[in-house]
């Protein structure tokens, strides 16, 4: 939950900055979109060299003199849910990013002109207007993340086979194991239904929590 | 957002700063596996290095495994002949939806989207034992179908909403016109539909060119794997050959990207487009 509500952020952030009209906006967008076109299934792989204990990461760390923050990233049951976390949002923050600058881009011209009229500005202008313009972009954005987090696959599938000792195990891959692995296509039915009755309970209840929330002008 | 005090210089150089960060961030794993991609494996395994020229050899060991060639191929013709049928039957759904105003279209909509609530993972089993009763599995023909009815929910909320926009009168008109059915829908009715249909197509066809799951249950032949799967069975054959995997790895980007290069615009008005209307 608070790995979406992080992601959630740094997704609402970037739009802003990008709808700053900076130069190079169009590149940054195009760059932090490109992860979320690619299989789930090659980003695990690649960021396998980065994660391993003789990875990237621990290198860098080592060599910047940094020996203190050397992990196990992938082996150790702690930390292993967070770095597929955090391989899940590098890849899907663009999506939520595309989401919420259209939002901001739908807000017409003329309410920005009246608060500033109106001597509101930075911080307070954009938690008193442009938040609450933006919250049904929010519900998109807060239900694709919980529905897309449920569904992980191929990050553990291909980075941890759902270990150490399970830590990393997703449903879909015990749904996949029980049916495949050992045969158990009851389990994995029953897996399966209980699954699906929570997404669409999730939404359902997303759905409604936010919408209340939405403004109209 | 406009600023136009002495405190926007601030605000713009850390916007950039952190926009730079974020991109850096992004790049640099992408980066490394082209970079990898021209290594000698000695080279990979002194982690943080430069390839020491265009050593092309881990594309020459990844294009004699055939196995790059089989995934790209059947992953074109998978992603081709899924996204038709797809696009053939949502449209001609999202119109009669559209269009008609009896409560069992308003009922078959509902029924339609909400299979859109339905992760594949909760489908597993079924879907396998349908398949297998069909004796489609381990079959090019079974993927495109499931990959076809997995977009059809997104595709007919596409048409539909694009349908409601377009007048009657021009329907209407065709009728007087002397148009049939078939007539009216493929010369009339099609050619109106054609932005919503590139939204959809562009959207749709990036999900069924990187579905794994089902592949990996379905596919048991070397020659029908598409391109993710290609990749996972190449690199635990060659586990220990991490410059092919990472040419391979290479070869697997570089198709997504250049087509999002291309089809950018369409990306971001068809996220806009299927988000605020679901």
């Amino acid at each position: 939950m608070l790995s979406i509500a992080l992601g959630t952020v740094i997704q609402l952030t970037l739009a802003v900055l990008i709808h700053m009209k900076l130069k190079g906006r169009a590149l940054a967008r195009f760059v932090v979109y490109l992860p979320a076109v690619i299989s789930p299934l090659i980003i695990g792989l690649t960021w396998n060299a980065f994660m391993q204990y003789t990875g990237i990461i621990n290198e860098s760390l080592e060599r910047a003199g940094l020996p203190g923050l050397v992990a196990d990233w992938l082996g150790d049951p702690r930390i292993v849910k967070n770095s597929l976390v955090f391989i899940n949002l590098w890849q899907y923050t663009g999506i939520g990013m595309v989401i919420f600058l259209a939002g901001l881009s739908s807000i017409p011209q003329e309410i920005n002109e009246a608060a500033t009229l109106d001597g509101v500005s930075g911080f307070r202008k954009f938690r008193t207007i442009t938040l609450p313009l933006l919250m049904p972009f929010m519900t998109i954005v807060l239900f694709m993340g919980i529905t897309g987090a449920l569904k992980v696959f191929e990050l553990p599938f291909v980075m941890t086979g759902g270990g150490p000792v399970g830590a990393s195990k997703s449903v879909v891959m015990s749904i996949y194991e029980n049916a495949f692995g050992y045969q158990r296509f009851g389990v994995a039915s029953a897996i399966g239904i209980v699954f699906f009755v929570f997404i669409a309970g999730v939404t359902l209840l997303q759905l409604r929590m936010t919408r209340k929330r939405e403004t109209e002008y | 957002m406009t600023f136009n005090n002495r405190t926007s210089r601030t605000v713009r150089s850390l916007a950039y700063i952190v926009l730079t960060a974020t991109v850096v961030i992004i790049v640099i794993p992408v980066l490394q596996v082209f970079l990898s991609s021209f290594k000698t494996n000695e080279e990979i395994n002194r982690v943080i290095s430069l390839p020491s020229g265009f050593n092309l050899d881990n594309y020459r060991t990844v294009f004699k495994s055939s196995a790059a060639m089989y995934g790209l191929m059947n992953s074109v013709s998978i992603t081709f002949a899924a996204m038709l049928l797809a696009v053939v039957l949502s449209s001609v759904a999202g119109y009669a939806i559209g269009r008609r105003r009896e409560r069992l279209f308003a009922f078959l909509y509902l029924l339609f989207l909400s299979a859109m609530m339905i992760p594949v993972g909760a489908n597993l089993v079924s879907l396998y034992s349908l398949l297998r009763g069909l004796h489609l599995t381990n079959s090019r023909l079974g993927l495109i179908l499931v990959n076809a009815a997995q977009a059809l929910p997104m595709g007919i909320l596409l048409y539909t909403g694009f349908v409601k926009t377009i007048p009657r009168e021009i329907d209407e008109a065709s009728v007087i016109d002397g148009a049939g059915y078939a007539k009216r829908l493929s010369l009339v009715v099609m050619p109106l539909l054609k932005p919503v249909s590139v939204t959809f197509i562009v959207i749709t066809s990036v999900n069924v060119w990187n579905e794994f799951l089902l592949s990996l249950l379905f596919i048991t032949s070397e020659s029908k794997r598409t391109i993710p799967l290609a990749v996972y069975t190449f690199s635990s054959s060659h586990a220990s050959d991490f410059g092919a995997i990472y040419a391979m790895l290479a070869i697997a980007i570089l198709p997504p990207a250049l087509f999002f290069l291309l089809t950018q615009k369409y990306f971001y008005q068809g996220m806009t487009a299927g988000a605020v209307k679901g």
